[in-house]
């Protein structure tokens, strides 16, 4: 439903994002990964029109974004530092937003301010970082998008917040079908609530399918030796982590489980499991590949 | 463009900003309020005040001040998320065209501006009706204009914005784009009128009304009488503006990429087109300041150029520096300065070492004139004839524009020639003027024109005058600026303005006979269309002395349908000696009606001459009667030429009193004392009009001469002394008559005895006795205690000082010593030097004892 076609974007003269091509089906819930820099909040700033691409176009069901209010008024984008008219309230946003987007709800908003400590007639000048953030989410869940674009939407919450938060959206997923795509750098509150991820760095995406498939893809195997085999065994795996203690190795690889077992039994182990591997892990080691956070 | 007028307000939203903004126009109204209305009416009930017109009009300016000010700031509150990532995140996001979200922003914001300044304007102008007498009209007129004009000093911020990323530089750069008009429009004039000989500036101010809102939005409120337009004509001119900056702003805005917010610039263009155009400008500015304060003509002095090229490189420096938030970038401005200055000089000195590329000696050819306008400002020495207007109105009640602009066209009239001959000598006299320049280099600082027989030009080796001289020489220290507006044949205008020296103006005397100098004497017939009406009419005879006021039934057209023939005719004939013999005056009054309670009355005396002919049969037939003269003694003298005498009021007559600067080697003038019989005989020989190139005996009656008088209801009289030519063809008829008179001489003018010629004060060597001369009144302080009152009169010759005290205590005689202004006395006591006008004389006293 989301398209990104040839999309190029700099900034200044450093390319951020270089030729992308990238979709998002209507109805799924993209988590948009990568590290500092790899240009996640320009991806959804992109897609809700904040930004116009140097190259290539940007289209919701086909539809181009930018300057377009009829595909504007079903998307929503939440930055991750959010914004507040001056000295306002949560009840003077709420009519702010239902200014423009029609689908505001005010029985949602009711329900979701219940859920939030909230007082929508203080000052949202006074409110923490983490309440300024809830207010935010209690808007925009309140409209109701086709489209809803979160930009490190779970930072700065608590854990509570973050549950009720993950609840919420869980719940309104269940209750309609909208797209969202969230971006941060907890892949461990991404893989509750994502169906499909997507790591963007060097201004491409890579990594890019539903978390089954990557979960069905990366293994993360611990295999004991008596007598360690010569390194050049493991690196026939083309692991993407190797991790050697003393008799046992780590080996983190990539293809199909069975035929990897398979091939790692044929070195004699004493010891093969393979361990569960979380998305985070996965992130880290992909970047790693790609010499991202080495230490030199 | 198609899309800034298709994109409509967002109505809710404009309707949420203004509620947001309640409190700001609360405030801002409040604001306006108190310097407008508030101020006004505290300090009306506080005083008691004559004219509280004058108080209105502090407080519209006021307001308009404030107005103004507030145009600045509302835009960039309202865009100010324009500068905030953060914000723009939101706004840019949000599902409204960006075109709309201009409009309905903008809009919103000029309406925040409206309601205050609607809301004191006509507090303001409604309390002004009830206290000032001021119209509603120009209330109306004045609110609506200030809200058009408004408009585009609102547009040039919101421009500024869309190419600019923090609120500091929008503003900044707001200011600084208001403020470019001006700095082009001072290196205009700097320019023109330290390097272009002949420039003139007369009315380019008004191009200012054109090139800046704020200059408009003032001028066209508080200075209508300068105006080519009405002032709505300009609001209508500047939102005509304000819709290309909107719509070139409206572009912006769609592009703008918000990732460049927080940066000083948006547009990358943006400034370095400002900070050329400031270079360019100081760079401009002060090398012709720079060139105006020293002494020396040469153009291009290292000095000249250092401090310019300097500070302008420095001012662009620091420019960049801010905009960059940098001195990184400090090489590359150097070298973009550099160029800048290369090509501004290398446009800007050859342009001036050619004279403006030949703007300086150009001269049309009179082939290519349609007409010339002459424009005399200062006309001190000039021969030109005067009028005898005198006018009054109320000035701190009512509308006083349009009193200045009809009292302007009469007193200081545009001089305009169509004919060949007299457009062909005015193209003579201009290249005259050229000419002498010349011996100067054309430089606008060397005042050729000024002091004494052209000073300066006669220490130039090898100087010969282009001009032919004038048989007197008492126009030496008469300067005029003299501005030539030529109508050409091809639709174009083609001005310069010049000081000239009235001795280079003879060639001008060719112009006596025309139509439009006759006219000159007769303003109100020239100006008549200007006046509600016209009446009051009296026939005078030729000397002042009857009046006839019995003219019932009087047509003033039929009267200026016959003057106009007349004119015709004299221009026709050509001849400009005096030949022709003044008959009468006619005297009329004009009315303007300029607000409910307040009028313009114009007086004047159109002469009648002998040349006339139309104009006096008509007359006679109408049975308006010429009255007699009724002459009284000691009211005229005859004064007499001296073999070879030199000054000016026996060559012209009625000329403009400055002439009457006494000449370098004439002191005294000799008269006789004219009895009414002998008034009679002469009157028919003397002329009011034309210039004669020998002495002419010349007559100077007391009805001639009365002092100007000027009161603060703005009532006026210039009236100055008029003196009246014998025709040359019955000089030796009027010299037979007054054979038998005895000769006096005089010094200055002071042929009446009520003329006051002393002022100052007098001290004895002792330092204890003082005298105080000042009218005709003499008082003694002795010891600083005052002692006498003396009176003191000037006899004939204006010699000797008598004066008249009473006390009998009086010990002294005379004074021994003087300090005065106006005397110096020799060592001996005996003989005063009069420092009038540089003239030595002897003076005497005489002290005479009168009964108490």
């Amino acid at each position: 439903m989301i398209q990104l076609s040839h999309v190029s974007k700099s900034f200044d003269t450093k390319k951020v994002l270089d030729d992308v091509n990238w979709e998002v089906p209507q109805g799924s819930i993209f988590g948009l990964v990568g590290p500092n820099g790899a240009g996640k909040s320009t991806i959804l700033r992109l897609i809700s029109g904040v930004l116009l691409p140097d190259q290539g176009e940007i289209t919701i069901a086909g539809q181009n974004v930018y300057n377009n209010p009829s595909v504007k008024k079903k998307i929503l984008f939440v930055p991750d530092d959010p914004y507040f008219l001056p000295q306002t309230t949560l009840a003077e946003m709420k009519k702010f937003y239902e200014i423009f987007y029609p689908s505001f709800k005010e029985s949602m908003y009711r329900k979701l301010l219940n859920n939030f400590p909230i007082n929508e007639h203080a000052k949202i000048n006074t409110f923490s970082k983490g309440m300024k953030r809830q207010a935010n989410v209690i808007l925009a869940l309140s409209i109701l998008p086709e489209v809803l674009l979160l930009d490190e939407a779970f930072d700065g919450l608590d854990p509570v917040m973050r549950l009720t938060l993950k609840r919420i959206l869980t719940d309104q997923l269940l209750e309609r079908k909208f797209t969202v795509v969230i971006s941060s750098h907890n892949l461990r509150e991404l893989e509750d609530i994502c169906d499909r991820i997507a790591l963007i760095s060097d201004g491409k995406v890579g990594l890019n399918d539903e978390i089954e498939n990557i979960r069905a893809l990366y293994h993360k195997f611990q295999v004991g030796y008596t007598s360690l085999p010569e390194h050049s065994v493991f690196e026939s795996f083309n692991p993407m982590h190797l991790e050697v203690r003393g008799n046992v190795a780590v080996l983190v690889v990539k293809g199909d489980a069975e035929l990897l077992k398979q091939q790692l039994s044929e070195t004699q182990p004493v010891l093969l499991d393979e361990i569960p591997i979380t998305m985070e892990e996965v992130f880290v080691y992909e970047m790693e590949g790609k010499g991202y956070g080495q230490i030199v | 463009m198609v899309k800034l007028f298709s994109a409509r307000i967002q109505t809710f939203y404009f309707r949420f900003l203004i509620g947001r903004n309640k409190r700001f126009i609360g405030l801002m109204t409040a604001t306006m309020m108190v310097v407008y209305p508030v101020f006004v009416m505290t300090i009306l009930s506080l005083n008691d005040f004559t004219a509280p017109n004058e108080l209105f009009l502090t407080g519209r300016i006021l307001a308009i001040l404030f107005f103004v000010f507030f145009s600045i700031l509302v835009p960039i509150l309202m865009f100010g998320y324009l500068n905030n990532k953060r914000d723009l995140d939101v706004y840019f996001s949000l599902p409204i065209k960006r075109e709309q979200m201009l409009q309905t922003t903008g809009w919103a914001g000029y309406f925040i501006l409206l309601i205050p300044f609607a809301l004191t304007w006509w507090t303001g102008g409604l309390l002004a009706m009830i206290y000032a007498n001021i119209s509603l009209f120009i209330i109306f007129e004045s609110f609506i204009t200030a809200i058009l004009i408004g408009s585009a000093i609102y547009m040039v911020v919101v421009f500024t914005m869309m190419n600019t990323g923090t609120t500091l530089d929008a503003f900044l750069y707001s200011l600084g784009v208001h403020l470019i008009p001006f700095l082009a429009y001072g290196a205009y004039i700097l320019f023109g009128y330290s390097m272009l000989l002949g420039f003139s500036d007369i009315n380019s101010i008004r191009i200012l009304n054109f090139i800046s809102p704020i200059w408009a939005v003032f001028n066209t409120i508080f200075a209508t009488s300068d105006l080519l337009f009405p002032p709505m004509a300009y609001g209508l001119y500047w939102v005509m503006i304000s819709l290309v900056l909107c719509a070139v702003s409206s572009y912006l805005y769609t592009i703008r990429p918000s990732e460049k917010a927080e940066n000083p610039f948006v547009n990358k263009r943006f400034f370095p087109i400002i900070s050329t155009t400031y270079a360019v400008l100081t760079l401009i500015i002060l090398y012709n300041f720079i060139y105006n304060t020293n002494s020396s003509t040469n153009l291009l002095t290292i000095p000249n150029l250092i401090f310019p090229l300097m500070f302008a490189g420095i001012l662009y420096l620091i420019m960049d520096t801010i905009a960059n938030r940098s001195t990184k970038n400090l090489g590359k401005a150097m070298l973009s300065y550099a160029v800048v200055a290369a090509i501004t000089l290398s446009v800007f000195i050859p342009s001036t070492l050619t004279g403006g590329f030949g703007y300086v000696t150009r001269v049309p050819k009179v082939t290519n004139v349609k007409s010339v306008e002459l424009n005399l400002t200062g006309s001190s020495g000039l021969f030109f004839p005067t009028n005898n207007l005198s006018y009054s109105y109320n000035s701190f009640d009512g509308y006083t524009v349009e009193a200045a602009r009809i009292l302007k066209a009469l007193q200081t009239p545009n001089l305009v020639f169509d004919s060949e001959a007299d457009i062909q000598a005015i193209i003579d006299f201009h290249k005259i003027i050229l000419s002498e320049y010349k011996w100067v280099d054309y430089s606008t600082k060397s005042y050729p024109a000024r002091g004494y027989a052209g000073d300066v030009l006669n220490e130039i080796p090898g100087y010969t005058p282009s001009y032919e001289p004038f048989p007197f020489d008492n126009l030496d220290y008469g300067t005029t600026t003299v501005t030539f507006t030529y109508r050409l044949s091809d639709g174009s205008k083609f001005r310069r303005t010049y000081e000239t020296s009235a001795m280079w103006a003879k060639n001008l005397t060719e112009l006596l006979a025309s139509e439009t100098m006759v006219k000159l004497s007769a303003p109100l017939i020239a100006n008549r269309g200007l006046f509600d009406s016209i009446s009051g009419f009296k026939l005078h005879d030729a000397l002042m002395t009857n009046v006839n006021a019995n003219l019932a039934g009087f047509n003033f057209e039929d009267f200026v349908s016959e003057y106009l023939k007349d004119i015709e005719t004299i221009a026709a004939d050509g001849t400009i000696e005096p030949t022709s013999t003044l008959v009468a005056y006619l005297e009329l009054s004009a009315v303007k009606k300029l607000t409910i309670s307040n009028a313009l009355t114009v007086s004047d005396r159109i002469a009648i001459d002998s040349r006339f002919t139309n104009t006096l049969a008509w007359l006679t037939s109408k049975g308006y009667a010429i009255p007699q003269a009724r002459y009284d003694e000691d009211t005229a003298v005859l004064v007499l030429p001296k073999a070879a005498t030199k000054n000016a009021i026996f060559f012209i007559a009625n000329a403009s009193t400055s002439i009457y600067s006494y000449s370098e080697n004439e002191s005294e003038v000799v008269y006789v004392r004219l009895t009414p019989e002998q008034m009679v005989k002469i009157a028919p020989y003397l002329s009011a009009s034309g210039f004669s190139e020998t002495a002419l005996p010349t007559v100077f009656t007391v009805n001639n001469v009365v002092k100007g008088d000027v009161s603060n209801s703005e009532a006026y009289n210039p009236m100055g002394l008029m003196n009246l030519l014998v025709q040359p063809q019955h000089v030796d008829e009027v010299l037979a008559i007054v054979a038998d008179n005895p000769r006096e001489i005089g010094r200055g003018f002071n042929f009446f005895t009520d003329t006051n010629l002393l002022s100052g004060r007098f001290m004895d060597a002792s330092g204890r006795a003082e005298y105080v001369f000042e009218g005709n009144r003499a008082t003694k302080y002795y010891d600083g205690e005052l002692y006498d009152e003396c009176e003191y009169y000037i006899d004939a010759s204006g010699n000797h000082i008598i004066i008249e005290y009473r006390s009998s205590e009086d010990p002294d005689t005379k004074p021994i010593a003087i300090e005065s202004a106006l005397w110096n006395v020799d060592p001996s006591g005996e003989s005063f030097t009069h420092n009038f006008l540089g003239v030595s004389t002897s003076i005497s006293f005489e002290f005479k004892k009168v009964s108490e």
